[in-house]
């Protein structure tokens, strides 16, 4: 047998669902940290059918519990102590996830942005002002800034993202295969008025995109 | 009907126009997002096993944590990996007793 993780929540947390082989969940604790997790025969495979039920699983713990981290299917261990040496050793990073995400979903979208519009990565990223010659710290701080501002640039989205910015606690900017995405936590209770907003203001802009949700907050689990 | 001056769909618009976008989300979301915790990771579509990782100390994905080194990262691992068992080869054709030599370290 194996412990499939589904996600992170708070310690005090219960649930009454079960997984994606129609295990009964449970709630693993350690101080204030608890594990979701189920018992499983074995690793499960990452097919279509597992991934889809895999989704519904955590749809259905998101709408239960307000505080919930997604973990990466296929996340098992063998042994529980192993779980909660995990849990511990990385508490204060997981809290303060738990934290940022908490009364929170994610909305996703994607955006098919032209080529030469999308690479606006600068040359090195430390392009220098004559008057940062003599700062080299001030430099690098700005040149940091800048690259992040210009990560975060995706074309013709402004007018959009302005429009939607009073909902969006946090934004992730992804580009890959030719699609720009763009994640923002937004509150649970504000998804609709949210996705409304966002697809009148893109409408405006003449942007075309496809936006989907609300989700688990998959995409604010990194660098914690 | 389209019209004659409207570009061709590129091959990301006709992904993202489909009924499979709902797939799309759900392996961006599942398999590529969320915690990564310490454990057994095996990642296996259409029977084949694509990732299996003992990700024991290293908390993140490599790609993440090592963006500029990742083809370094995987060179060096395989090359540690490759040595391990030149030496487990080495250590298994001694006879009992006999005192271990070094494998040599190659480039």
């Amino acid at each position: 047998m194996t412990l499939c993780v589904y996600a992170l929540t708070r310690g005090t947390s219960r649930v009454s669902a079960t997984g994606i082989r129609g295990e009964r969940m449970r709630v693993v604790r350690e101080g204030p940290l608890g594990a979701v997790v189920g018992a499983l025969p074995s690793v499960p495979r990452g097919s279509v059918g597992n991934l889809r039920r895999y989704d519904r699983t955590l749809g259905v713990l998101a709408a239960t519990l307000p505080a919930l981290l997604p973990a990466r299917f296929g996340t098992c261990f063998d042994e529980i102590d192993e779980l909660r040496f995990v849990l511990r050793s990385r508490r204060p990073a997981l809290q303060r996830a738990l934290q940022h995400v908490r009364g929170r979903a994610q909305m996703t979208i994607r955006m098919v942005v032209a080529p030469a519009a999308a690479a606006v990565e600068p040359e090195d990223g430390r392009r220098q002002r004559p008057e940062d010659a003599s700062r080299p710290g001030t430099a690098f701080l700005r040149s940091r800034a800048e690259a992040a501002a210009r990560a975060r640039h995706v074309e013709g989205f402004d007018p959009v993202r302005a429009a939607v910015r009073r909902w969006v606690r946090d934004e992730r900017v992804e580009r890959r295969a030719g699609v720009t995405t763009v994640y923002h936590l937004v509150p649970r209770g504000s998804a609709d008025t949210y996705h409304r907003a966002l697809e009148g203001a893109a409408a405006r802009a003449g942007l075309r995109m496809r936006v989907t949700g609300p989700w688990p907050p998959y995409a604010f689990t990194e660098g914690w | 009907m389209k019209s004659p001056r409207q570009p061709a769909a590129t091959d990301a618009e006709l992904v993202l126009g489909t009924e499979d976008a709902s797939l799309l989300d759900i392996v961006d979301n599942v398999l590529n997002k969320g915690v990564v915790l310490s454990g057994d990771v095996t990642i296996a579509l259409a029977q084949v096993d694509l990732i299996y990782a003992r990700l024991s100390l290293l908390l993140c994905a490599a790609d993440r944590v090592l963006p500029a080194e990742n083809a370094d990262f995987m060179e060096r691992h395989h090359h540690r990996h490759q040595l391990r068992l030149a030496r487990a080869r080495q250590r298994a054709a001694k006879p009992a007793g006999t005192a271990g030599r070094a494998v040599p370290r190659t480039k």
